[in-house]
């Protein structure tokens, strides 16, 4: 990591203070729940808000914790709360269930699966899920839209996947790029011990920043725009320092230094499809699944077949991340779903400035055995991870070049970044004294720095994204009888013919799922107790009447390929008369049904 | 077919040594050998079985459960060494897995001979096994499937089962293991039913009706049944035995080459009640230098070689040579063998291939017949391999029929496929293993023929041959003792330099056969190197690293030298060295500063 320098020197007796200014000024770490205080700009939401929480804040795993149980406490007719496993340390991986019970039980609605922080050092992604369930439970019976969604919609919400990276994040030193792993412990030096030599805070500031020693033949200078920054010296000039990396001692006497760290795996490579081992992938663990924590994400997921949708919050960079991971999986991404899939991937870039729309192998690099591969290619699920925060968005006016974040040097943001933030994202250099290296000066990014938004822009990424997964949760199925025909082929034999069409973009099976057989087919069925069935089937020909007759013949009639915006029409050819009942069951729409009369 | 050919070329001359003799004589006629599943042991036998190798010799056997299986069954391990197996230090073990497929309990009865013969030898004491659990710990899984082998003895119906008991809803209509084989006729099986269908492809053949194969239409053929696995359509969802109970082969649920979308090999690697706390127990275990799998997939039989074979180039020859020597110790144990006796039963007279009354059906054609080639794809011993980077490898312990010596003048048994098979049904075992294809008039599809093959009595020997076959993989196994690596260091050369400075050099050396890291554990780097550490405190070392790791040291003498040069304060006395990787062991040192 490239890193300013600055003149002034720090004592070590003065780091508490740089904290202190970091909590008040942004509120980053720590909170008691009992300060929880009405939040928004509404007054009239104010008045009627039941659990006061803020966003301008982070929450460590307990505040979490709390906020979540409140949460459920206020609002106990929609919000349910449930440990759906735990961490190799033993913390539980929480998860709201969010719907209107009344209009049916959670499981028979579509639903959408929403999660975060499976990178533990990716804190703001659990803030962005709390925030979406928050805003859903006080604004039912308020907001039209928001009523809607939770009659006839399930949100499965777990803020954090990775509660162990979050709390060492929160509590131990960091960069802000570290705690990504669970903390199973892991021999990333393969020397036959694990976890044996992480970083060391030298300063005792909470931070992990850069180690510096002035050398006057050194390779490093400071930078005459900002001395701050070190910059390389000019071939032939001689600089002012040597880099020693980030803070650390080598406590395993190997001659290396932070070369174990705590955990060393990543938890999004170890989902069952394309999974590929370490050599191949990094960080993918011994074999899929193997972590309690994405085991226990994988079997609640496959426990809910009504899931048909999932949002998987990270930082960073302003991205609505879609499947394919790698080019090798292009083959389970049928058209018909791109079409769909991008169609609101380009939705949310309206709802979410500096993000776009893009798919993961393509425009940011490979992945094997990520999450959302998974639930899309094993389980059909339309499937987004979005990666919140793109440092643009400090300043408003980014060019943006192609790239999220690029447009402008790193220079220019870092600079207006310190006249908004007042300089709390830095640690200036100070001298300490290191075992090996003697004399030296450290300092840096702050763990709370770059990844992480300030506080003033922390509600806003919260709402936006929980703006665009309820957008996509609109967009589950939702299917309607259309026409029905009721024929006499004679005195005693009938001919019942129905279409239904689904009237949201996301139809109830995808085509992956149709393709590879995932999950039930839809099935639609004509029954009635003086009725028997002589045929049945889809019609392949509305106007010849040419039918896809099923084996049978049976009164269920199967949709393998489900049911889109174009109408689906079934045909049964009946003897009897009398009332009859015909339904429809999709695993990712609400049940239907309709009572016909047969003359 | 490689391997039946093989099986062919490599057992028949042996079992004709043995009975060159009696076939001059013309033998007398003999009872037919008791066929599968007499003398095979089923769950409690297995268990019982254990625990008594246990109580016998309580420090050289643990035996724990890794698990329980999808009905509860536990995963019971053998665990043997010297002195103590219970209290151990982290040696190089083995691993012996068998029946990961519910039909395949050859491997089981094997697996515990292993056990009995190791343990019986260890406390005689026979010098070469002392030596052998001196140095290595093995854990055998005699029984990875113990619900499908269950299911597979029970008997009633007796019906082929290679799967778990993990219910699947293979129609995917809502209701799991539904519609699976059943015993329509009453004869206490469920074999392989003939009907006749207007989309099928098969006729019998005319030289043996009981064989049944795909017409030719080339040369006229006109096909005369489809063939299926006897039942009915159990849901009435116009579909037969389409959603029989279990499972998931245990031996195509392993990362490598997961056979995904398959429900058979179920949603995730290594995520079954049986194979996950196996997997668990291999990655959690960097001591294991081998695996094996008594299985039905076979890489040691027949020489691996290139193009089919999958390992490494420089791996290769390796595994040639555990091949050449696994055959060796067959044919030696073969020597020994039970003669193979013709014991001629009743020969059914064949059924007319009169056509059976037109049917047709739409359903989907389950085989009549397991495949006895099986894929690769999934299995244990080939994830091994390839992700961890283990010498592994599968043997399925019976390959073919065993016949009696051709005696003269009297024609040569079919030297492939369904013929030879019919010829050992007829000849050896007295008819017992093929039930003659009889008429039945089936529920919904008015007369069909039923017959075929006894369940497992193809993948799994008469009770007889059982002893020669643990023989020859129990002297395999006491030869791998001299094959795998280990870790040796030379005479410590130490030249006082002046000044406190110490020059100290050794060698260390691979004197096994095998490196001590295969090329493709380099490759995925899932192998610990070994790791070289000279330990000398308060020294300063002036050259060399105080921890060196070797990639690899190769087998049969290759070798690594090693030199530091050390500043050591006056009253240190020593310092040590030490050697250590996992799948090979330690070795360790300490050297004095003169």
């Amino acid at each position: 990591m490239k890193r300013p320098s600055r003149s002034i020197k720090m004592h070590r007796d003065m780091t508490p203070r740089i904290l202190l200014a970091v909590g008040l000024c942004f509120s980053c770490l720590v909170g008691q729940p009992s300060k929880l205080s009405a939040q928004g700009s509404d007054p009239q939401l104010q008045s009627r808000v039941k659990v006061p929480l803020t966003f301008n804040r982070l929450y460590d795993y307990p505040a979490l914790t709390d906020a979540l149980k409140a949460l459920a406490a206020g609002h106990p007719e929609l919000v349910s709360m449930r440990s759906i496993g735990k961490s190799v340390e033993g913390r539980d991986l929480w998860c709201l269930t969010i719907t209107n019970p009344k209009t049916g039980p959670d499981l028979k609605k579509p639903a959408m699966y929403v999660d975060g922080n499976i990178h533990g050092n990716e804190v703001q992604a659990a803030e962005a899920s709390l925030y979406l369930a928050w805003f859903l439970a006080e604004n039912y019976g308020r907001l039209e839209k928001v009523t809607q969604l939770l009659d006839g919609h399930t949100f499965y919400i777990v803020p954090t996947v990775n509660p162990d990276g979050r709390a060492h994040w929160f509590n131990a030193p960091n960069t802000t790029h570290s705690s990504r792993s669970g903390k199973n412990p892991f021999d990333d030096d393969r020397d036959g011990r694990a976890d044996e030599d992480g970083f060391d805070d030298l300063d005792g500031d909470g931070q992990i920043t850069q180690m510096r020693r002035a050398d006057p033949k050194g390779r490093w200078k400071p930078s005459p725009d900002d001395p701050l920054r070190l910059i390389p010296a000019e071939p032939g000039e001689d600089g002012s320092y040597e880099l020693l990396g980030m803070e650390g001692i080598d406590n395993d006497g190997d001659g290396r230094i932070n070369e174990d760290p705590p955990g060393g795996y990543d938890m999004n490579r170890n989902f069952p499809a394309d999974w590929q081992p370490n050599h191949l992938q990094a960080g993918a663990g011994p074999f899929p699944l193997s972590w309690p924590e994405t085991l226990a994400v994988a079997e609640f997921i496959r426990a809910h077949p009504n899931i048909g949708g999932v949002q998987a919050f990270h930082n960073n960079g302003g991205m609505i991340l879609r499947g394919p991971g790698h080019p090798s999986r292009q083959d389970e991404y049928p058209g018909a779903d791109e079409q769909i899939a991008a169609a609101i991937g380009t939705a949310g870039e309206k709802m979410l400035p500096y993000y776009k729309s893009i798919v993961i192998h393509k425009d940011l690099y490979p992945v094997r055995g990520g999450f959302i591969g998974w639930t899309y290619e094993h389980l059909g699920i339309f499937s987004f991870t979005n990666e919140l925060y793109n440092t643009g968005q400090l300043l408003g006016e980014l060019e943006m070049a192609g790239k999220p974040g690029g447009g402008r040097s790193e220079k220019e943001v870092e600079r207006a970044r310190d006249r908004l933030t007042m300089g709390a994202d830095v640690v200036p250099w100070h001298a300490v004294k290191h075992p090996l290296y003697g004399e030296i000066e450290v300092g840096g990014s702050v763990k709370q720095s770059q990844r992480v938004p300030p506080s003033f822009l922390l509600e806003e990424l919260c709402h936006r994204n929980a703006a665009f997964v309820m957008y996509h949760a609109e967009q589950l199925p939702a299917v309607v009888f259309q026409d029905l025909l009721i024929q006499k082929l004679g005195p005693e034999t009938t001919a019942v013919t129905v279409a239904i069409r689904n009237t949201t973009q996301i139809p109830t099976r995808s085509a992956q799922a149709a393709h590879r057989k995932l999950g039930r087919a839809d099935e639609i069925r004509l029954e009635g107790p003086g009725l028997t069935v002589l045929t049945s089937g889809r019609l392949l020909d509305r106007y010849t009447g040419e039918l896809e007759a099923t084996e049978g013949p049976t009164a269920r009639v199967r949709l393998e390929a489900g049911v889109g915006n174009a109408p689906v029409f079934v045909r049964w050819i009946v003897r009897g008369h009398g009332a009859a009942n015909i339904s429809f069951e999709a695993e990712k729409a609400m049940d239907l049904s309709r009572q016909v009369v047969i003359p | 077919m490689p391997i039946f050919t093989l099986a062919f070329r490599l057992l028949i001359p042996f079992a004709g040594m043995a009975t060159l003799a009696v076939a001059q004589q013309a033998p007398a006629p003999q009872p037919a050998p008791a066929l599968f599943p007499a003398g095979y042991a089923n769950y409690e036998t297995s268990t019982n079985a254990l625990q008594s190798v246990q109580k016998r010799y309580p420090t050289l056997v643990r035996v724990r459960s890794l698990g329980k299986s999808v009905e509860g069954r536990e995963l019971w391990l053998a665990s043997l060494g010297r002195p103590d197996a219970e209290n151990q230090p982290r040696r190089p073990a083995i691993l012996i897995v068998a029946n990961l497929e519910a039909d395949h309990l050859v491997g089981t009865q094997v697996a515990l001979g292993l056990i009995e013969r190791l343990a019986a030898a260890a406390a005689e004491p026979n010098a070469e096994v002392v030596s052998f659990l001196d140095r290595f710990t093995i854990h055998i899984l005699p029984r990875l499937n113990p619900d499908g082998a269950e299911r597979m003895l029970a008997n009633r119906p007796g019906l082929d089962h290679r799967l778990s008991l993990q219910p699947l809803d293979r129609d995917r209509d809502g209701r799991k293991s539904e519609d699976g084989p059943d015993d329509l006729d009453g004869d206490g099986w469920a074999l392989t039913m003939r009907v006749h269908d207007l989309k099928s492809s098969w006729i019998a053949d005319a030289t043996d009706p009981r064989i049944s194969r795909k017409a030719d239409g080339n040369h006229g053929e006109q096909a005369q049944f489809s063939l299926y696995t006897e039942g009915r359509d159990d849901d009435a969802d116009g579909a037969i035995n389409e959603d029989a109970p279990g499972g998931i082969n245990l031996n195509r649920n392993w990362p490598h080459r997961w056979p995904e979308f398959d429900p058979e090999a179920s949603w995730s690697p290594g995520i079954e009640p049986e194979t996950r706390p196996l997997i668990r127990f291999l990655t959690e275990h960097p001591e294991i230098a081998l695996v094996w799998t008594l299985s039905l997939n076979d890489t040691l039989k027949a020489e691996p070689k290139k193009p089919g074979s999958t390992l490494d180039d420089a791996d290769l020859p390796l595994f040639a040579e555990l091949s050449r020597r696994y055959n060796v110790a067959l044919t030696e144990a073969a020597k020994t063998a039970p003669a193979v006796v013709a014991a001629p039963g009743q020969t059914p007279a064949p059924i007319t291939p009169q056509p059976l009354p037109l049917k047709p059906l739409n359903a989907n054609a389950a085989p009549a017949d397991l495949p006895l080639e099986t894929s690769q794809d999934g299995a244990l011993s080939e994830w091994a391999y390839q992700q961890l980077g283990l010498v592994s490898f599968a043997t399925r312990i019976w390959v073919g029929p065993d016949l009696p010596a051709p005696v003269e003048g009297q024609p040569a048994p079919p030297a492939d496929g369904e013929a030879r098979w019919l010829f050992w049904n007829d000849q050896v075992v007295g008819g017992q293993a093929f039930v003659p294809f009889h008429r039945f008039e089936h529920p919904t599809l008015g007369p069909v023929e039923l017959g075929g093959w006894k369940p497992g009595v193809r993948v799994n020997p008469p009770a007889d041959r059982l002893p020669t076959l643990i023989d020859g993989h129990f002297l395999f196994l006491k030869n791998l003792a001299g094959l795998l690596p280990t870790l040796e260091l030379g005479e410590v050369t130490v030249l006082n330099r002046g000044d406190g400075l110490f020059e100290i050099s050794t060698v260390l050396t691979n004197p096994g056969y095998l490196p001590t890291q295969l090329q493709q554990a380099i490759r995925t780097g899932e192998s610990l190197p070994v790791v070289v550490k000279l330990t000398a405190p308060r020294g300063l070392l002036l050259t060399g690293q105080p921890v060196v790791k070797i990639d690899r040291l190769p087998g049969s003498g290759g070798n690594r030298s090693l030199k530091w040069l050390i500043q050591a304060p006056a009253d240190l006395k020593s310092v040590d060295i030490e050697a250590i990787t996992p799948r090979a062991g330690s070795v360790r040192k300490s050297v004095p500063l003169r």
